[in-house]
């Protein structure tokens, strides 16, 4: 096996719920650190294919291998931490009882409490009860579990979920670091925007088959512009981009590069005055929409 | 040692199981409280109790006496002159319950019952048996021999036949069904609300953590029996006079033998402990095996107080291990609790690896 021991490895994972098949013979090799996030519409699977992975759900055929361990060994929780919902937290303990108890499985220093804590930002309310914290502190509560033991393989379901802007950067630049620190995280989101912000790695789950996508080879970039002579605009540059179309008074330029400087260049020129632009830069959700197709959307 | 303390500190902080036992010692309270309050009426019913012997032997001297004068009649003369004696013995009696003299209340109550015998045996009329009034004789001897007071076992405040008298309302399979169904709940409540998945996804076996849920139990099961144990001796003797020789008080008699109060409580607490386990451990495995609190409490009630129920009224009793749910019953019905305790014990063994095993053999949640 040597130096480089696959992560996670599912073999013909398959998992049915009475006649519908949920996942279908799902094959995935991850052996280095990084981000992927685990993308597709509500309830088609996403959750399932995590409590299979940590044997919350047992499959119906293949296997699931974790640091080369089989997923049905308790064992594999030493390097493996999964982030669930928060219906798992005690409403009657306080964020400090639940950070002592895994502290205690895993038999880790005492200040490494204290150090997630701070990390995370929630040694504020550590001694409140659970029952008492708000959606985004009992997200904060749930991070902090995962990352107390430094588990080299998380999984987190959608650990966006109720988080408030500032909540939300933290997340990610938190997770940011765990992967730059060598953790491999997997991570379930509808939330697109967010996705493109943390990882470019999206795992697709479509009709119970997962597929690997490297989002930045489809990234797209759609300029929205405002000009003062706007059809006489659109005529001059709607040979720039790879689409270009004119709506509600806006000319939409899509293209793969980040530079606007040609076409900006050549409505100078002409004398036309751009009145306001924007950009957007759409990774994940272009391939989204190709994949699931807009009216499957629902996020 | 750390998990199990965190198992424990789940039951104390969801707030039932601190409110059983909360209630387990107001319970116990209410219970001494009326016990002193009845001490007085204790003796007024002592009195009037015998008080209605002096009634009915001075009604039938009078009797006697009246048809003496009309038939004189030796065998006669020799009844009204032992019911004479039996009249004033009696008032002896009772005046030494008033007087709270309780040593000379069964030295006179004993010879009372000699004198009565004799009474019965001339013809005349006292209305207890010859077996009963030699039952009491009996145990009046073995308390004036230890110079103990005669307790009324019901009403009693003295520590340790007070302590008894809480423990026979615990030890019974209501009792225990009543913690079974508090900490049952912490088992399928797990599974109902789903905080389970966040165990099962730590670095331990299922079989691990049922075993440390159990161990919770048994702690939390010998926590309660303690707390009411020792609340009952603690309030009892800090309210009345303790005796240097109440644990030798005779508890009961069987087969000619005197159980004493601290065999009783000794052995009660053995069984009692045992029965605990059992049932807890049976609990457990109910819990894990339906995962339905609905379904578990109506497995629970059904055995367990359908068993209790089942001695009660003298169903199977000898191989039936749910007749130590009955404790005290069984204590005094049997009085030897060794091979019931090792029975219940195999019992309690089965359920654990039955348990065990089958939770090892679960995926999934």
């Amino acid at each position: 096996m040597g130096e480089t021991l696959e992560r996670l490895v599912l073999n013909k994972l398959t998992k049915k719920y009475k006649n519908q098949l949920v996942l279908d013979s799902i094959d995935l090799e991850i052996s280095e650190p990084g981000i992927w996030a685990l993308v597709g519409p509500n309830g088609v699977g996403k959750t399932t294919l995590l409590n299979c992975i940590t044997n919350l759900l047992r499959h119906d055929a293949g296997s699931i291998r974790i640091m080369g361990k089989s997923n049905q060994n308790p064992k594999v929780f030493k390097e493996l931490a999964y982030l669930q919902d928060n219906s798992v937290l005690f409403d009657y303990l306080t964020g400090y009882d639940h950070l002592k108890y895994i502290r205690d499985v895993h038999k880790l220093p005492k200040n490494r409490i204290q150090e997630v804590a701070i990390y995370v930002g929630m040694e504020s309310y550590l001694k409140k009860k659970v029952g008492d914290y708000s959606l985004g502190m009992k997200q904060h509560l749930l991070l902090a579990m995962a990352i107390l033991p430094q588990p080299k393989v998380i999984l987190l379901d959608e650990p966006l979920n109720g988080l408030d802007p500032s909540s939300a950067i933290l997340m990610r630049k938190i997770l940011g670091e765990l992967a730059s620190n060598g953790a491999t995280i997997i991570l379930s989101s509808h939330n697109l925007a967010e996705v493109d912000k943390v990882t470019t790695k999206v795992l697709f789950l479509k009709d119970a088959k997962l597929t690997l996508v490297d989002t930045s080879e489809h990234e797209r970039i759609v300029y929205h512009l405002r000009v003062a002579n706007s059809e006489q605009a659109f005529e001059l540059i709607k040979e720039y981009g790879e689409k270009t179309w004119f709506d509600k008074g806006l000319i939409h330029v899509e293209t793969k590069t980040h530079h606007l400087a040609p076409i900006l260049s050549l409505l100078h020129e002409k004398g036309i005055t751009v009145l306001d632009m924007d950009k957007v830069t759409s990774g994940s959700e272009t391939l989204y929409e190709e994949i699931f197709h807009k009216d499957e959307i629902g996020v | 040692m750390s998990l199990l303390l965190f198992e424990f500190k789940k039951l104390f902080r969801s707030k039932l199981l601190l409110y059983f036992i909360v209630f387990s010692i107001i319970a116990v309270t209410l219970l001494f409280v009326r016990n002193v309050w009845q001490q007085d009426s204790v003796r007024a019913e002592k009195i009037t109790y015998f008080s209605k012997f002096t009634r009915d032997v001075s009604m039938e001297l009078e009797g006697n006496r009246k048809v003496l004068e009309d038939n004189p009649s030796p065998e006669l003369e020799e009844q009204v002159r032992i019911g004479s004696m039996v009249y004033a013995q009696v008032n002896e009696v009772v005046n030494a319950i008033q007087s709270q003299q309780t040593l000379d209340e069964l030295t006179t109550e004993n010879m009372l019952y000699q004198t009565a015998k004799q009474y019965k045996a001339l013809g005349g009329t006292f209305y207890l048996s010859e077996t009963e009034m030699d039952r009491v004789t009996r145990l009046n001897d073995e308390l004036i021999r230890k110079g103990l007071p005669k307790e009324d076992l019901k009403l009693t405040i003295q520590p340790l036949l007070f302590t008894q008298l809480v423990l026979s309302y615990a030890l019974t399979g209501f009792g225990f069904l009543a913690l079974l169904l508090i900490l049952l709940s912490s088992v399928t409540g797990e599974y109902e609300e789903k905080n389970v998945r966040l165990v099962y996804t730590l670095p331990f076996s299922r079989a691990r953590y049922m075993l440390i849920k159990l161990g919770s139990f048994l702690v939390a099961g010998g926590m309660w029996l303690t707390v009411v144990t020792v609340s009952a001796y603690t309030l009892a003797s800090q309210f009345t006079d303790g005796l240097e020789n109440q644990s030798a008080y005779p508890f009961a008699e069987v087969e000619g033998n005197w159980i004493l109060i601290a065999d009783v409580i000794q052995n009660g607490m053995a069984l009692g402990g045992m029965a605990l386990i059992l049932v807890l451990t049976f609990g457990w495995f109910i819990g894990y095996t339906f995962r339905s609190t609905l379904l578990s409490y109506l497995i629970a009630i059904l055995v367990v107080a359908g068993g209790a129920l089942l001695v009660i009224n003298g169903g199977p009793y000898q191989w039936n291990p749910l007749s130590a749910l009955q404790v005290q019953q069984t204590l005094l019905d049997q009085y030897s609790t060794q091979w019931r305790i090792y029975l219940l014990l195999l019992f309690s063994i089965v359920i654990l690896v039955i348990g065990t095993l089958s939770i090892n053999r679960k995926r999934g949640v």
